[in-house]
This record gives structure tokens, sequence and C-alpha cells, in this order.
């Protein structure tokens, strides 16, 4: 199908520029953030392409995608542009577009309530017997005091992001030997 | 004195101890030709008195080994196996001279551009053929003669053929340096494509502005003979002194008189295409070609015109009669010469599948004369369809460059002013979508990185890929492509269709290198000798080339080469008088029979037949090609240091042997 370069979503390079992709006309498309980029290979993921279709308005092309979401943000692509253009400043900024239009992938909405409720992205499992091994002290996470909890709660609150990331105040962790605060 | 130095020579070359000098230009040579082998063959060569190997004989240190040689040695012949004549020649000719040796008792052989560079896979037959070269130039070496330089009185004037940028720089030099310069050109007024232009990268002058006041300098300038409306009918001579015949067009207006008020254009009933603005408007008959023009003299278009004589009484100062049909000539003599004559662009009706002949497909100088305040439409950006403002413009790259079918070449220009124009007009019109359709980005100048990203930056978008098709939908055109990033299939819905045409050899080069005796290459443009040397020199000695003649170039660099070609043309006459090799045919009277085969070949009109029953030679025309020579049936023609005997010994050399 071809594509029909009119009429395409004009505003969609201002916000990005808005929400943080502000050198995103730099690019003159020389592929240097591509060519490092460690989930190029096995992802669909192709930050190159992102630009350009940024610069072109392909909005359909990139917004509700899960590729944008693969990006490790490694920054990579960012410390070599050579135009400073910023690639993974315009991933930012399209996740949060994106965000705001309510589309994020299940693993971010699962991340983002790990954070919520946890204090952390990533569970951290009970069943750890190596530190008693070794003699190491029991292990505390971030949240394993309510104060701290609480405090990251009060920011997200404050803020549209626990709308946007879609908190649920009911929610649970995945498995149930998880390390939580009581 | 005189008899004693020929003596002595006399003894010189009838007992050759030659030198060989065998280069390894580091592994340029030697890494394909071994060179120990080449020393000890030549060393078994007969005359040869002393071999010896240098990594960079070229090198002051290894000038100084031949001149020892010479000094110390005695050698009086000298062969060096290195690169090309071309280059380095006249190099070792001046080392022979500072030892006191005829520089032309020289011989190069050139075993890189024979032997290392064509058979580096082959390292055993390379030496077997540098031994081989190495010995027909030691038998070569072992017939030359002394020779003496021929001094040639040189005009201190010269003839510029055309008035764009490139010939408008090139006489105002060499009039502020005191010569005499003519211009000719064309068309009724000097300016060339420039004058056409509206605004130039990188800087967004205003092309007129930065041009207007040289054109204004060259006609204010009294050493400048301003031969506008005018062609070059004929050139003869040489170097030092070329007769110049101009034809100067009929233009039935009196130039003295004409006082350029234009009252006569403004009665004239007669509308033909205004070339200047690309044929978008309409011009009169009796016309002045711009407003800026240099002279502003009005001109009749002798083809359109009517005769109805409305001019002719309008004309206040009584300065036009139409009844004048003739061409004047005009004759002169000058010392060289400087071909400037410009570019033509390329005709996109040759790439059919961009459809040029839509109204709304345009070439980017259409689209500049129409940006031009003076142009057309006065500056405003129109569809010549409908007079509709565009919402879609869509820049098409490489309209006839990089392809075979048309110009295998790049024009160089295009990528720059495509982005000059799509930047221009998004400053003007920011809600106009721009795209520009390119293979490679080549904007390659001092400032026009800057330029690209500005463009960038105003919005203007990039796609890389070539465009296969333009369409009319409806009375909108689809630009259809690729995109090479999406790796998808595109296509834009334009109003206006903006042709990158290539810059082409402009019309009448092949009949003025044949004027001129100066090559072209296989692009159409004149050929300079060499590409990074010599780049404004001819293989005539005295004329010179500058700017798009020689090939696609932007302004800065015509301008260079202009001041470049002056330059050279200035040293050239700066002493009155130069020094010419004595590499011309010489007739030996006593052997000649007058048929005048030799005449007749002669490519360079050399060869004469004189009043008292002579075959005379030009040797300042005498390019000592040596075709009169062979085809002398009496042997009678000698051609200076190729001589019968000296190209025979060569040809041994390589023959010895071969049953």
């Amino acid at each position: 199908m071809k594509i029909v370069l009119n009429n395409t979503n004009k505003d969609l390079v201002n916000k990005v520029i808005e929400y943080g992709g502000k050198r995103v006309y730099e690019c003159f498309q020389c592929g240097m953030c591509a060519s490092g980029c460690p989930v190029a290979s096995d992802t669909d993921h192709k930050i190159k392409r992102t630009m350009h279709q940024v610069l072109l308005g392909l909005d359909e092309q990139i917004l509700d995608k899960k590729a944008i979401w693969l990006c490790t943000t490694c920054f990579m692509c960012l410390e070599r542009c050579p135009q400073n253009a910023g690639p993974t400043d315009v991933v930012f900024a399209l996740r949060r577009i994106s965000a705001e239009k309510g589309s994020i992938p299940e693993a971010q909405i699962e991340v983002a309530n790990n954070i919520y409720h946890l204090g952390h992205a990533v569970t951290v499992q009970k069943g750890i017997t190596l530190r008693d091994k070794v003699q190491a002290p029991p292990l505390k996470t971030a949240g394993s005091d309510k104060k701290h909890i609480l405090e990251i709660q009060k920011i997200v609150d404050s803020t549209h992001a626990g709308k946007l990331l879609k908190i649920k105040k009911d929610w649970k962790p995945k498995g149930d030997d998880v390390i939580a605060c009581d | 004195m005189a008899k004693s130095q020929s003596k002595k020579k006399k003894e010189d070359s009838s007992c050759p101890k030659i030198g060989v000098y065998v280069c390894h230009c580091g592994t340029n040579i030697a890494g394909s030709v071994n060179i120990e082998e080449v020393v000890n063959f030549s060393k078994t060569i007969e005359n040869v008195s002393v071999v010896r190997e240098h990594m960079y004989l070229c090198s002051e240190q290894g000038q100084n080994t031949i001149k020892d040689d010479i000094k110390k040695e005695g050698i009086n012949r000298v062969v060096a196996a290195c690169c090309s004549p071309r280059t380095h020649e006249e190099i070792f000719r001046k080392t022979l001279n500072s030892a006191n040796l005829n520089k032309y008792l020289y011989e190069q052989v050139n075993i890189r551009d024979q032997c290392s560079w064509p058979h580096f896979k082959d390292k055993e037959n390379a030496t077997k053929k540098a031994k081989e070269l190495v010995k027909s130039g030691v038998y070569r070496a072992s017939e030359l003669e002394p020779l003496e330089d021929r001094k040639l009185s040189v005009l201190k004037s010269a003839l510029v053929i055309g008035g764009g940028i490139s010939g408008i720089n090139a006489a105002l030099d060499l009039a502020r340096g005191g010569y005499k310069v003519y211009i000719v050109e064309r068309d009724p007024s000097i300016g060339g494509k420039m004058a056409q232009l509206d605004k130039t990268f990188p800087t967004n002058d205003c092309s007129a502005c930065i041009l207007a006041p040289m054109m204004v300098e060259v006609s204010n300038t009294p050493n400048i003979e301003l031969l506008t409306y005018s062609e070059i009918e004929d050139v003869s001579g040489h170097i030092g002194k070329y007769h110049v015949v101009v034809r100067k067009k009929q233009t039935s207006v009196d130039w003295e008189k004409c006082n350029g008020c234009g009252d006569c254009s403004i009665v004239c009933p007669v509308k033909v295409d205004n070339e200047f603005n690309c044929n978008m408007d309409k011009r009169k008959a009796i016309y002045i070609q711009f407003q800026q023009a240099i002279p502003m003299k009005a001109v009749i278009d002798k083809t359109k015109c009517i005769k109805c004589k409305l001019c002719e009484k309008r004309c206040q100062v009584g300065a036009i009669d139409i009844s004048k049909n003739d061409d004047e000539f005009v004759e002169f003599d000058v010392g060289s010469i400087i071909v400037t004559t410009g570019y033509d662009l390329f005709n996109p009706n040759k790439k059919a599948e961009y459809d040029y002949d839509h109204p709304n497909v345009i070439t980017s100088l259409e689209l500049e004369r129409m940006m031009c305040a003076s142009g057309p439409t006065k500056g405003e950006i129109l569809r010549p369809s409908d007079g509709r403002k565009p919402h879609t413009i869509s820049f098409i790259q490489c309209v006839g460059s990089r392809d075979e079918k048309t110009n295998d070449y790049c024009s160089r220009i295009c990528c720059t002013y495509s982005i000059k124009h799509a930047r221009l007009l998004k400053e003007k019109y920011p809600d106009i979508d721009m795209f520009i359709h390119y293979i490679d980005l080549r904007c390659f100048g001092k400032g026009y990185e800057e330029y690209y990203r500005m463009a960038r930056e105003k919005g203007v978008k990039f796609i890389r890929g070539r465009i296969s098709q333009v369409d009319s939908i409806g009375d909108r055109l689809e630009v259809s492509g690729d995109d090479d990033t999406l790796g998808e299939q595109i296509s834009v819905i334009a109003d206006l269709v903006v042709l990158a045409v290539a810059m082409e050899s402009p019309k009448g080069t092949k009949d003025l290198s044949n004027l001129l005796n100066i090559s072209t290459d296989k692009t159409g443009f004149f050929k300079e000798i060499h590409p990074k040397l010599k780049p404004v020199s001819t293989d005539s000695d005295g004329i010179f080339i500058a700017g798009a003649c020689q090939g696609p170039k932007e302004i800065p660099d015509a301008v260079s080469q202009g001041k470049a070609a002056a330059s050279a043309a200035s040293s050239l006459m700066s002493k009155g008088e130069i020094e010419i090799e004595p590499l011309f045919a010489q007739i030996i009277e006593d052997l000649c029979a007058r048929c005048r085969t030799c005449e007749s070949l002669c490519t360079y009109k050399a060869i004469r037949y004189t009043e008292d029953d002579k075959m005379e030679v030009d040797i300042a025309l005498c390019k000592g090609c040596g075709v009169c020579s062979a085809a002398c049936p009496s042997g009678a023609i000698k051609a200076n240091h190729f001589t019968t005997k000296q190209v025979r010994m060569q040809i041994l050399a390589l023959t010895e042997g071969i049953k």
C-alpha cells in the first residue's frame, strides 16, 4: 500500500518537540542511531525510521505500536548522534504522547504499578536463601518501609501520571512470594 | 665561440654516456616492479655508464644525485624510469639545465603508469616490461640531440569569450592588471545565468545586487572593450598573437545614440516569448534584455520584427534604423584567450516520466524567475495553470544528472539550489509543504551544511529515493516514488513540481572547440590539461577555460576559476615574450618536392606554402605531432626530438631478439 505523504499529522512533530524531542528536526537520516541500537536487530524498534516517521507526521505507524516501548533507553543513540538530534528524547516524547492517548502496553502498566505499590520496577522474590548462606543481613527493598511507599504514591497522585499509567488501587503483584511492605 | 660550442655538442652526442635512474616512488612503483632487477639489467645496456635507484627521485636529494653524476661522472644523457612526463618531465629537464647539460638530452620512461599500476597483480611481467621500456628509453637517449628553446613575443591583450560571472571576473582582473581585454558575449547584455537568479546560496545575497555593480565596472573600465550580441566568427594565429574575427549581429539600433529609455519597446506591437524569464511571459520584438542590462541598449529581434517602424518614429534620439540588416565584423589581435561560455540547462522533456509538458511541472530556473521580484509573477509563487497559490511543492533532484541515459555526472549545484528554493519559500509561505526527493544530498561547499540544516529546521521534508513518475490527478499532480528509510512506496499529491535539471555543456561548444583546437571530454564540457594541477589550461597554449564550460560548478568556483585563468593569462603575457619548446617540424628544403601533402594533413594549420615556393612551418602553431614527418614521401620533414632515427632506435630496442 502506497503511503501518501499529504494529509499526515503535521502536529506530531510539534508535539514531539513540546514533549521533549526538541531537536528532532536535526535528523538527516545518517543511521548512526540505528546502527548502534542493541534492540534493533531483534525487535521492530528501528529508531532511524522512527525519527523520519515523526518528521513526516506518520503517527499511525508509531503511536499505538509496541516498538517505541522496546527501547531500553540505553542512550547509546543519544550519545553518538552526530547532529545531537536526541533520538532517545524523541522516544520518550512518543511514549508520553502514547500514554496520553491511553495507549500503554501491559508490561509497562505492570512496571508502573510495581513502583506505585512496591517502590521498585522489578519484583523481588521471598525465597532467596543465598544471603543467609553468606551471613548477609536480610534483604530490605525500597518499599519495605510503608513511609517510603506513601511518599511515592503521594507524588504520583499529585500529578496525572497515575491516570496515564493506569494505576490500580487494588493491584496485586504477579506471583505470591513477592517481598512487599506489610 | 658559437662554432666551438656546436663542436662540443657534437662530441657530446657522438659518444653518449648515459645515466639511468630508477625511482621507487615509495611503494607506488617498487610495490609491483622489482627495482633491483631493473637496475641490474640497466647496467648491461650499451652506453649506460651509471645506474642508480632512489626512493623519491623527484626530491631535492634525488635531483642532486643526477646533478652530481653529470658533474663528476661526466654523464651526458639522463634516463629516468619513474612516473608520468606530464607531471615530472619539466622538473627533471630543469635539473639537467642547472647542471649545464642541455635539457633535451633527457628521456623519461613511465614505469608507473605503464608497469606498476596496470600490472600490479603480476610483478614478474611488470618487471619484464619495465626493463624493456628502460632499454628503449636508453636506445632513444643515445640518439637525442641538444635543442634550444625559441622565444616568441606575446601581445598584452586578451579575449574573453562569454560574459557570465566567470568571464566578468577574468576580464576585470586582467584589465586591472593593465591588459587590454575584449569580451565577446552572445546575448545583448553581459551577466550570464547569474543575472537570472533571485538569491544565491549560502548567504542568500540578492544575485542582481552583487552582480550588477561588477557589470557596471566592466562597462566603465577603459581597458575593456565590450562586444555583446556578438559571436566569434574566426580565430587564427597562435599563442602570443591570435587573430580574432567577431560577428556583431545587427541590432538595427545605433548604440552610440540609444540611451536605453525603453520607449521603443512600449510602442512595439509584437509580443514574443521572453527567454530571460524562461518564456513565462512576453517581451517585445525590440527590447532591452533585462532591467540591469549592460550595456543598457535596445536590440531588434530580426526574426520577429514586422517592420512596422513604430519604434523608429518613437525614438527621440533617432537611434533606430530598421533597414539595417547586415551583420558587422570586428577584427583584432590578442595574446591569449579565456573561454568562459558557461552552461545550458538539461531539457527535461528527455525524461518523459516527469511530464514537463504539464504547466505545473517547471524547472528550477523557472521557479527562480518566479521568485525574483522582477520576474514574471513579481516574486509570487503561483501555479502556471491557474495562477493559484500551491499547497504542496515537490522538488525532484538529479533530473538529467547521475543517469547513464542522459548525463552520468553529478551537476554539483542542484542539491544546494533546491534547498535554497525550499528554504526561501518556507520562510515566505510557512504553510506550504515542501518535499525534496533526492538520492544523495551533496552540499559540499563552505557554509552549505549549515544551510541544509536550516532547511530541515524550517520543516522542509527530505525523502531519499528517486521519483519514478509524475501523473496529473485532476488539477493536481501525483509524484510517485520510494522512501528509502520507510522502505515503502510513497506518493505526494503536489500542486507544483520543480525539476532540478542538470547543467550541460552549452550549445556551440563543439564548434568553438574545433575553432580553438581545444578538446572536450566525454561529458561535452571543455577539458582541462590536468584535473588537479592545471585546471584552467587547455591543450592549446595560451587558451584557458574557466567556469561552468569546464564542468558543472557553482558561483564561488566559477569566480575562482575566472580569476585563476586571468592569473594564468597574465603570467603568460606579462613579460611580453615567452619561451617555447623547440618540438616542431623542420623542413629540409633540399629534399622537399613541394607536394604539399603535409599542408593538407596538418591539424594545426602550422604548415603553409609560401609565395617564394617554400614550405614554411609556423613554429608557434606546430605541436610537434609528427604527422607531416610520417607522411612526407621524400623524408623532407624532421620532427624535432622525435626524429626518425630516435623512434627507430626505440622500436629496435623493443623488437630486438623477437623472431
